[in-house]
């Protein structure tokens, strides 16, 4: 029978209204289908049927924490033994490695045990570049530390010092030291090809003195996505705990960010926002280890196996790439699994010196500390 | 216009088969994904737009096979299933939708502001302002109402499965959509706003 007789002109009207013109692109249904393959993946997805008391047409609203916890339990046997590397991905596989989703859904599990308050945010960083020195001639890693004590009454402090710079490897520490072994390099206007280093930037060898003060500008580091606009604690608790609540709220505001047509951008987008999420925002356990169950469900992260991140420690590490201004670079995003907790994001790129050399440049932030703590800054 | 599948034919118990195989090969579940992916895209693209589309429509699927154990094909058929979880998610981008349609109700009039001809430009801006007015009232629906207008409009799904899809009675379906229609036929003022002309 059918319903939708002759007089239909006002149903007509509204699907000339509405329709949108066009299917969707071959890309949206790859990226959809690559989605949902990611989530067919998960071993603990094979269960067997049971009788449901819900509604059949009830949205799902808590996501997969339940295949999450069984997974971690796998993880523990299936990890494949250390390998030391700086910058560059195990070169080692295996084929017991964790897939980047168990990776990351093991991290939701974790975390969702972490402390749920405290009288301080803390998050202690230790940042990193490797550039190539001014005349081209070897790669040098300097790098700082800093701590940030938040508080809910807005009394904020930081500590943070200067670790000093030198040359990265054995092979630059001699080409260091056949150009006399300087302690201060000053870098031109121009640092094209140089790596992550301010135009005319003066880099000294020495360790500078610990530096601390109150804090004034919140958790805001004013380039993120959220950490632009959400610099209160009554909005921080608005962000949603559920993954499909977040990834609703995270997608407005990619849409109000970015403007209204997003397509193939929205995925890379949501990875950043849940990176955020996941390592500076002063949000409860679960929002964070809905952070990690979004990301686990964006195709385009690659487990790597286990590493050594910049401070020596040893986690799982995920690579994905990150297209800026239309320039790929690569990045690794290594986990603790145990804890959940983030240990480092790297960022690499390639560099050649004066005399053809190719080097790994790149930069990294390694977290020490991030979560609540009773424990406060020294000197208070 | 598409009819509904009877339970019994293939096609239909061949989807709710996968569902169940699904329970133990979730590869199975694939194949719905590539069944039915087009449609629903379309559907919420008409409601919220092709970028949220594009998410929406993928998060309907990942949605539906985390729920699939639940499925119950004594309830109703595995498509209007999916676009229940699909109206499940648009529901929850409410705003998105409002904002839509108040572009719509702004956006035709100015469209066809400096076009040439007198008579063609009348015409047009009857035309312009009649969709103003059908989106103002799409929007001044209830959410009830306009799940059934645009789960009939846009997708094409019959009262039945309207029914299943919403878990409303088939009559409620409609008494909804005869309700729905005379307020649309009232905003429309006897305009067609398809051919820019005037009706009868």
């Amino acid at each position: 029978m059918d319903e939708l007789n002759a007089d239909s002109g006002e149903l007509a009207a509204v699907r000339e209204l509405l329709s949108a013109r066009g299917g969707p692109s071959e890309e949206v249904v790859d990226s959809g289908r690559a989605r949902l393959q990611a989530a067919l993946a998960v071993p603990g997805v094979r269960e067997k049927p049971r009788k449901s008391r819900s509604p059949w047409w009830a949205p799902v609203r808590n996501g997969v924490i339940g295949a999450a916890a069984a997974v971690a339990l796998a993880l523990a046997v299936a990890l494949p033994s250390d390998s030391l590397v700086r910058l560059s991905p195990d070169p080692v596989a295996s084929e017991s490695r964790a897939t980047a989703r168990q990776i990351l859904l093991s991290a939701a599990d974790a975390m969702a045990k972490a402390s749920p308050d405290g009288a301080y945010w803390r998050t202690s960083v230790v940042t990193g570049q490797f550039i190539l020195s001014p005349d081209r001639a070897y790669v040098l890693k300097r790098q700082s530390e800093r701590q940030i004590w938040l508080t809910k009454d807005g009394r904020d402090r930081w500590e943070g010092q200067y670790l000093g710079a030198g040359p990265a490897d054995q092979e630059d520490r001699a080409a260091w030291e056949g150009a006399g072994a300087p302690e201060r390099w000053q870098y031109p206007a121009d640092v094209r090809g140089l790596g992550k280093v301010s135009p005319g930037a003066l880099v000294e060898a020495t360790r500078g003195e610990s530096l601390r003060g109150p804090h004034r500008v919140g958790w805001r580091d004013a380039d993120g996505l959220l950490t632009k606009q959400i610099v209160t604690w009554p909005a921080l608790r608005t962000i949603p705990g559920d993954p499909a609540r977040l990834r609703a709220f995270l997608t407005e505001r990619i849409a109000k960010e970015h403007g209204a047509y997003i397509g193939r951008t929205m995925e890379p987008l949501l990875r950043e926002g849940c990176l955020e999420i996941i390592s500076r925002l002063p949000v409860a356990p679960e929002v964070r280890a809905a952070a990690y169950e979004i990301l686990a469900s964006i195709p385009g992260m690659r487990a790597e196996g286990r590493v050594t991140d910049p401070l020596g420690r040893t986690g799982e590490a995920l690579s994905y790439q990150v297209v800026t201004n239309g320039v790929p670079s690569d990045r690794r995003f290594v986990i603790d699994t145990a804890t959940g907790l983030p240990l480092a994001e790297e960022t690499r790129g390639a560099g050649r010196t004066a005399d053809g050399r190719d080097v790994e440049l790149g930069s990294y932030t390694a977290y020490q500390n991030i979560g609540w703590t009773d424990q406060g800054p020294a000197g208070r | 216009m598409r009819m509904v599948a009877p339970p019994d034919v293939p096609v239909a118990a061949d989807d709710a088969a996968l569902i169940a195989r699904s329970w133990h090969d979730p590869d199975a579940f694939a194949t719905l994904y590539d069944r039915y992916f087009d449609e629903i895209h379309r559907y919420v693209a008409g409601r919220l737009g092709g970028h949220a589309a594009d998410d929406l429509a993928a998060e309907t699927f990942l949605v539906a096979f985390k729920k699939r154990q639940a499925f119950d094909p004594g309830r109703g058929a595995v498509r209007p299933w999916l676009y229940g979880i699909a109206t499940n998610l648009v529901a929850q981008h409410r705003r998105s939708e409002t904002r839509r349609l108040e572009a719509f109700q702004r956006s035709p009039s100015g469209e066809v502001a400096d076009s040439g001809h007198e008579e063609w430009v009348t015409a047009r801006v009857a035309a312009a302002n009649a969709q103003g007015r059908l989106a103002a009232a799409i929007k001044r629906l209830s959410d009830g109402d306009r799940d059934v207008l645009l789960l009939v409009a846009l997708a094409e799904l019959s009262y039945e499965e309207v029914a299943q899809t919403l878990g409303i009675p088939f009559g409620t379906v409609g008494s909804r959509l005869n309700r729905v229609r005379k307020k649309l036929r009232k905003a429309l003022g006897g305009v067609n706003p398809m051919i820019g002309g005037f009706d009868g």
